[in-house]
């Protein structure tokens, strides 16, 4: 029974560490733009995620240690310092979308303008960070991050032209009205979203603080199996519903109005409330790792001691480091800045940083020294190579595409 | 060059020593080693007497911009007299994976942790659940 309970808590922690704002709207976007065109991506993304993120728990269950612990030992002070500059930076920038996307769920259940809502949602995420326990948090977000289902339900009341779906799915071509660059751009968007690297940092820092051993090497990898697929059919829900309702209307995504129009259409005033409370919870979910991911790469690299479930009085320093960070996130969004377009730098960035990430992970998983005979096998190599060499030409692709296309338009 | 006898190679200080976690006897965490003290006598070779645990012993350690970022930063940031905190080899339990010392916690170790939690984070309601 015990393990049902943990397999169940993993599965939805994995589905909450999943979908986050980025996903929300990059899926909208594209689906609204491209159909179903881009589709491919996602299972690229969601794969090359599965592969990295069990890399990273074998790392903690065998070592102990956090991901980012490691990075500075294996690369460098020097090269650490920067990778954490990097990281820390995007991490904020996430931060920053997801407090937005909080604060947009909020303006769409009350009508009361987003700008209002963001110092609330700040507040709300510091609370939850100062006062809750590790496992209330994951438990709550992951179960009301379920209501997120209401994509695929809404997707079969549209009933839509399956077939068409499927044969958009297999064009591995923009629509005749946009551009290649376009295409390729938001290509490049998915898949930084698909990737996110705050939710590895977080996944192996959580694995440390629940003390994972190599017992529970299994269940991880169950949870990030099944969590990440599931993830995965979530995600195409949202782009098939845009693609099926949005592109016909030729409705431009720029709030997650436009996002959950779909799910309202299909089913009515209940399906706006579902589909509110499953905004809230990705979001608040995600803007709870993110602001914990920021946090505990400073202080890993600074060998602070950190954690979430420790007393806030023996971490100050990790604590500070939480609190200036959602009070810049917040500050950042009080600009008055689009989130949706906040959004979509955070994604494209990441996309631009993922090598910082997954690069050490890969090395730090090759290390006899750390993980004695549970080193990546050789399936494991090949497939990660694969994906570093994926890796670093969307890194170099993301910022000239972004330039080019004028961030997409 | 010393040699490392558990696993019978080179015992190299840049891949054992420097910026690993180090720990107290009890498992808290002092720092990293962020530099190391080399000390000789005349004509004798240099042997490591220290590990220094201090963001500012980073400083010299990082070269070219982000360096000197680093240094300007932290020299502005803690008074002019400031010293690492110096821990000697001897009370070094184990190197690898992490340093663990047989002491407790090396006085004037983790200065700004302290003065957080005496002057912000512990003054905030909550702060010791």
């Amino acid at each position: 029974m015990k393990w049902v309970t943990a397999f169940t808590l993993g599965l939805l922690t994995a589905i909450g560490g999943c979908l986050d704002i980025g996903d929300l709207v990059a899926n909208s976007i594209v689906g609204s733009r491209f159909g179903m065109s881009l589709a491919w991506v996602l299972p690229v993304g969601i794969i090359g995620l599965m592969l990295f993120t069990e890399m990273s728990a074998r790392v903690t269950a065998v070592s102990g240690r956090a991901t980012f612990d490691l990075v500075r030992e294996r690369l460098g002070a020097r090269a650490g310092l920067a990778n954490l500059l990097a990281s820390y930076f995007i991490t904020l920038l996430v931060l920053s979308a997801q407090m937005g996307g909080i604060a947009l769920a909020f303006e769409l259940a009350s009508g009361v303008h987003y700008l209002l809502w963001v110092p609330v949602a700040g507040v709300l995420v510091w609370i939850v960070l100062w006062r809750m326990p590790f496992e209330w948090m994951e438990k709550s977000y992951g179960l009301l991050g379920l209501a997120l289902v209401v994509f695929g339900v809404a997707l079969w009341r549209l009933s839509p032209d399956w077939s068409g779906l499927l044969a958009s799915a297999t064009t591995l071509a923009p629509p005749p009205d946009e551009d290649w660059s376009v295409w390729w751009y938001y290509a490049i968007a998915l898949f930084g979203s698909a990737m996110t690297p705050y939710t590895v940092l977080f996944f192996s820092s959580s694995g440390v603080e629940e003390e994972w051993t190599a017992k529970d090497l299994g269940t991880a990898r169950v949870n990030i199996f099944f969590g990440f697929s599931l993830g995965l059919l979530l995600a195409l829900a949202i782009m098939a519903c845009a693609a099926v309702f949005l592109m016909p209307a030729e409705v431009q995504v720029t709030d997650l109005d436009q996002v959950a129009l779909p799910v309202v259409s299909a089913l009515g005033r209940l399906g706006l409330v579902v589909v509110i409370v499953g905004f809230f919870a990705a979001t608040f979910g995600a803007a709870l790792e993110s602001g914990l991911a920021a946090g505990y790469s400073v202080a890993q690299y600074l060998g602070w001691s950190w954690g979430e479930s420790v007393s806030p009085s023996r971490t100050a320093s990790f604590q500070t480091v939480l609190l200036l960070s959602l009070l810049v996130g917040v500050l950042f969004m009080l600009t008055g800045i689009n989130p949706i377009k906040v959004t979509e730098y955070s994604l494209v960035l990441s996309a631009a940083a993922l090598p910082l990430t997954y690069l050490p992970i890969f090395v730090v998983a090759n290390d006899r020294g750390y993980l004695g005979d549970r080193v990546n096998s050789r399936f494991t190599n090949i497939l990660g190579s694969v994906y570093l060499v994926l890796l670093v030409v969307v890194s170099v692709a993301a910022l000239p595409l972004m330039v080019y296309t004028k961030a997409g338009q | 060059m010393s040699r490392d006898q558990a696993h019978g190679d080179v015992f190299r200080i840049g891949f054992t020593v420097l910026d690993r976690q180090i720990v107290d006897r009890d498992g808290q965490y002092v720092g990293k080693t962020d530099d190391v003290e080399f000390s000789w006598e005349e004509g004798g070779p240099p042997t490591m007497t220290a590990l220094l645990t201090d963001s500012a012993a980073l400083g010299p350690r990082l070269t070219g911009p982000l360096g000197r970022l680093w240094r300007t930063m932290l020299n502005r940031l803690r008074p002019s007299e400031h010293e690492p905190v110096r821990i000697p080899v001897n009370d070094v339990e184990a190197f690898s994976p992490t340093t663990r010392l047989s002491t407790p916690v090396p006085e004037g170790s983790r200065t700004l942790e302290n003065w957080l939690r005496r002057n912000f984070i512990g003054r905030i309601p909550g702060a010791r659940r």
